[in-house]
């Protein structure tokens, strides 16, 4: 049984290795694609160079655009482009913060996101002038397909401060709000600066200690490479756990303990109460964070903690709920309802139940102290 | 018997025929019924010019087809591996092929910042599965068992090592452009097509379900399990070997440019089976065409339900496990004797 | 054509399950292998079968050794009868039987229309045409000996190997069962090879007897001289009569 086996064993893994490297020489051949897009007439474009490093030819005026991810259709509000969006990522149509300021968001299709795939015919029917996409990676086919359609991709990455400057002023650009787009980065710098100056009298030993709850819950972090640990260190904290790789990760209850940070912040996605975690752990009522009642909640309208020129009220939210002392003339309702007039139009505490006491995630707490 | 079988197959080609055509009509992209029919007759150098024509024939078409082949190979393999694993449970992701296949695919989406290929991805994601199959199989050649079994068993192991894989690659990514990537892959779609991977499956596809399709009907004898179709003359280590390599192309190729789609590949062949019996010859071919026109409709919905995409996987275990409860209930298994 | 075993043996790890046989199995005959359970009769058959490889001595088919056979070739001298069959796919009983068509079929090949001529004409044979369209899995346990039967007949064997053939039938399917099988042989002039425990059976239909006893052959020969009354004692380790009936016939009786 073997022997004869073994012959025709052998001829099998033959005609493998055949089909295998057929296929290899047909991912090869691209002779049928399509080079570049029909050429316009070359009077009325431009050419801009996107985040990762592409040259993108554009029309001269780009009325219409697509996003297709979260943070980059808030940078098209940040310049004050929004109607000019032509189609939007999932869900952008009914957020607070969007629909608020810009009730007409309702009746942009949306096309996807990159979290569900994008619907690409959607997303052509829209006939935008130019599409957002988020970095390079994993949207290689989409990029392709719009090429196709005479479509140009815009790859935008905020992933730090510097980059989401960068992308913003980008976006002014192309859209034809460049002053807009300057304004609310110089107001975004000067809130940095701002904050740096009302704190520079607090002493080292001094700063607070900030444990980040994220998105999978309270006990769930983020370190350094994330922009919201950006966020703690501009508002004046020290990050707890700023030696985290890798985003949004786990975080064991004993590593908080030993943290044992002044304040727990609650990020908008954190959707979990501390009266549960407290009864699930109750290893945690020791902390000083929760014996001090130091638990906050992000404002939940407006996605403070996003890459994008709001989080500059979200750094000042930060910096005054750390040390209010150093903030004690300041009214935060006055001044965010002042940055949402002059950049959006609209009063902030207008938008919806907003929380600026950030008590959300301590809502239930002394239940659970018991 | 023979005959009235012979047309339930004939009848789920026009099905296929029929959704295809129904398919070319789907979509956000409005184009009026008598355009399209004009569209058809357009020459392929015309087809970039005109904007609904390039939509047609750049993003519609080749997306059909992607949805087609993907669902008749995931089909025909959850059915060969059923025949052969005697086990209507077993679905093709049994030999860890899938797993192999998103690990591959992690890696390629990591590795891509360093090399710049555009066919990366999909690529070490096809010869991840490979390995994984090759992995499992050789594991279960050298243990001592009822081979079936330490096939099964070994298909596990070599999964949940590609997933631990998989895991950790993920803990590793850069979080901003890596990590967001490998989520995008893993959740499976058709959105990415386009006609270098349409082509590139017809070449990788096309010939394994050929090949099945002529060794239908040995499934039937291998299926009597090990010892029976030692017996009846059919060498069943280089038999049982061809077949997991034909399945695992298939496997591979499909999961390589969509992700993983559940459901399919186990429901799809019990579907064959309940119209046409047990017999391979014709379950196969069934499996094949049931698939590909059920995975059709589907992506139709997720294209066509909302402005946004529906992820497939949503649908194809949504509406397909219902379907298929209901088959179970009026069929009471019949077919499982 | 013969069936030859030279000094045969297995064992599993330590323990030797089959030990020096040796014996020649013609056509024409029905060979019963009588032995009590965990003698090795399934054992022995899977050996003669090339299913297992031996760990000691050969078999032998016209002077070749069966491990150097193609299972093609094998499957074409002999047809296996199974003890019973737990199947997961109910194939029509057509289907089984034309499966049996397999060794003479190429790697593509699919059972033409003369295979499905041959398969209904096995199934005539052992008397059940009219099941063709049925569910092998819906019909009786001693019908579905005999299709098994009409596969092998339908596999153009020159022999039969049969394990336990008669242990899950009633009285009345062991014997037309049986009477089928020796209609077949006799007709057709091929032999069969059948692992039995009832030795009555054996009286009635067997032309040879192989008497297994941990693992060796310690009696063989035509009917009449195995079956005594001393083998049976050995064999079974137990009392045993043979007693004589008025028309000849001979019946053992613990």
């Amino acid at each position: 049984m073997l022997k004869t086996g073994s012959k025709r064993l052998i001829s099998m893994v033959v005609l493998m290795v055949f089909m295998l490297s057929l296929s290899l020489v047909a991912g090869c051949g691209t002779a049928d694609q399509p080079a570049t897009a029909p050429a316009d007439q070359p009077a009325d474009t431009r050419t801009v160079i996107d985040q990762a490093g592409r040259e993108v030819v554009l029309p001269m005026e780009v009325n219409r655009i697509a996003t297709t991810w979260r943070p980059c259709t808030f940078l098209v509000f940040a310049v004050g482009a929004q109607s000019k969006l032509v189609g939007v990522d999932g869900g952008s149509t009914s957020t607070p913060f969007t629909k608020g300021v810009y009730p007409q968001i309702a009746d942009v299709p949306q096309v996807g996101d990159k979290k569900h795939g994008i619907n690409m015919e959607e997303l052509v029917a829209a006939k935008p002038d130019v599409v957002c996409v988020w970095s390079g990676k994993g949207s290689e086919d989409m990029v392709k397909q719009l090429e196709t359609q005479g479509i140009p991709t815009l790859v935008i990455i905020p992933e730090s401060a510097e980059k989401m400057k960068e992308a913003t002023l980008l976006l002014g650009d192309v859209l034809g709000c460049k002053d807009q787009a300057q304004k609310v980065i110089a107001y975004y710098d000067q809130v940095i600066a701002d904050v740096t100056e009302r704190l520079k009298d607090v002493p080292e030993a001094d700063r607070k200690n900030v444990y980040l709850a994220g998105a999978q819950g309270v006990l769930s972090s983020c370190g350094s490479d994330f922009y919201q640990h950006f966020l703690i260190e501009k508002a004046g904290g020290v990050n707890v756990a700023a030696a985290m790789k890798g985003g949004w990760q786990n975080v064991s209850p004993e590593q908080i303990v030993s943290w044992d940070p002044d304040l727990i912040i609650a990020d908008p996605y954190c959707k979990e109460g501390m009266e549960d975690v407290l009864k699930m752990n109750p290893g945690l009522k020791g902390l000083s964070a929760v014996k001090n009642n130091q638990l906050y909640s992000f404002p939940a309208i407006g996605q403070w903690s996003f890459p994008i020129p709001q989080s500059a009220m979200g750094i000042l939210w930060l910096s005054k709920t750390m040390y209010p002392e150093q903030f004690e003339d300041m009214n935060i309702e006055e001044t965010v309802n002042q940055y949402y007039q002059d950049f959006f139009g609209k009063n902030y505490t207008d938008l919806g139940p907003t929380d600026l006491e950030g008590k959300g995630i301590a809502k239930n707490i002394n239940d659970a102290k018991e | 018997m023979m005959p009235k079988n012979n047309k339930k197959v004939g009848l789920a080609f026009l099905l296929v025929v029929l959704t295809f055509c129904l398919s070319l009509f789907c979509g956000r992209y409005e184009i009026e019924p008598s355009r399209l029919v004009q569209l058809l007759k357009l020459a392929p150098a015309e087809w970039l010019n005109q904007a609904d024509a390039s939509v047609f024939y750049y993003i519609r078409l080749p997306r059909i087809i992607l949805a087609m082949l993907v669902g008749a190979s995931l089909s025909a393999s959850g059915a060969l591996f059923q025949g052969m694993f005697r086990n209507p449970l077993v679905s093709p992701d049994i030999l860890g092929v899938s797993a192999g296949c998103c690990f591959g695919a992690a890696a390629g989406i990591i590795l891509s910042s360093y090399v710049a290929y555009p066919y990366l991805i999909p690529l070490l994601a096809f010869i991840a599965g490979i390995i994984a199959m090759s992995l499992a199989y050789g594991i279960a050649a050298v243990s001592r068992g009822e081979p079936i079994v330490m096939l099964i068993l070994a298909g596990m192991v070599v999964g949940g090592f590609f997933s631990a894989g998989l895991s950790f690659l993920k803990y590793m990514a850069d979080p901003y452009e890596d990590l967001p990537a490998i989520v995008f892959w893993m959740m499976g779609g058709f959105y990415r097509a386009n006609w270098d991977i349409v082509t590139d499956l017809l070449v990788t596809l096309l010939p394994c379900m050929i090949l099945l399709c002529l060794l239908a009907w040995k499934i039937n004898v291998l299926s009597l399990g090990d010892e029976e179709a030692a017996a009846l003359g059919v060498n069943v280590r280089v038999f049982r070997l061809l077949l997991i390599g034909v399945a695992t192309f298939m496997v591979a190729g499909s999961v390589s440019v969509t992700g993983t789609i559940g459901w399919v590949g186990l429901i799809i062949p019990h579907i064959a089976r309940m119209l046409v019996g047990s017999d391979h010859k014709l379950v196969i071919p069934m499996s094949m065409l049931i698939g590909g026109a059920f995975v059709m409709l589907m992506d139709n919905l997720a294209r066509c339900m909302t402005t946004s995409e529906i992820p497939i996987s949503i649908l194809t275990a949504a509406l397909g496990t219902p379907f298929f409860a209901y088959l179970l209930i009026k069929g009471r298994g019949k077919e499982w004797g | 054509m013969a069936i030859e075993a030279v000094d045969l043996g297995f064992q599993y790890g330590e323990q030797h399950i089959i030990k020096q046989c040796t014996f020649k199995l013609e056509k024409g005959k029905i060979y019963c292998i009588l032995g009590r359970n965990g003698s090795g009769k399934t054992t022995l058959l899977k050996l003669l079968n090339g299913l297992l490889k031996p760990c000691a001595g050969r078999v032998l088919l016209e002077g070749q050794d069966v491990q150097d056979c193609s299972r093609k070739k094998l499957a074409r001298i002999m047809g296996c009868v199974p003890q019973e069959h737990t199947g997961v796919f109910s194939y029509r009983v057509r289907e089984m039987v034309v499966m049996g068509r397999n060794p003479h079929l190429g790697l593509f090949d699919r059972p033409s229309k003369s295979d499905y001529e041959i398969a209904d004409e096995a199934l005539n044979k052992v008397g059940l045409l009219e099941l063709g369209d049925r569910s092998y899995m819906k019909i009786s346990g001693g019908e579905r000996q005999m299709v098994f039967l009409a596969r092998a007949i339908a596999q153009e064997a020159s022999y039969f190997l049969m394990d336990e053939p008669t242990s899950h039938l009633d009285f009345y399917n062991q014997h037309t069962t049986m009477n089928c099988l020796r209609q077949i042989v006799k007709q057709q002039g091929c032999g069969a090879v059948i692992a039995m425990h009832d030795p009555n059976l054996t009286m009635t239909f067997a032309d040879e007897v192989l008497m297994l006893k941990d693992g060796t052959v310690f009696a063989q020969g035509p009917v009449d001289k195995v079956m005594t009354g001393n083998n049976l004692k050995t064999l079974y380790n137990m009392d045993i009569h043979i007693a004589s009936l008025p028309e000849g016939k001979r019946i053992v009786v613990g």
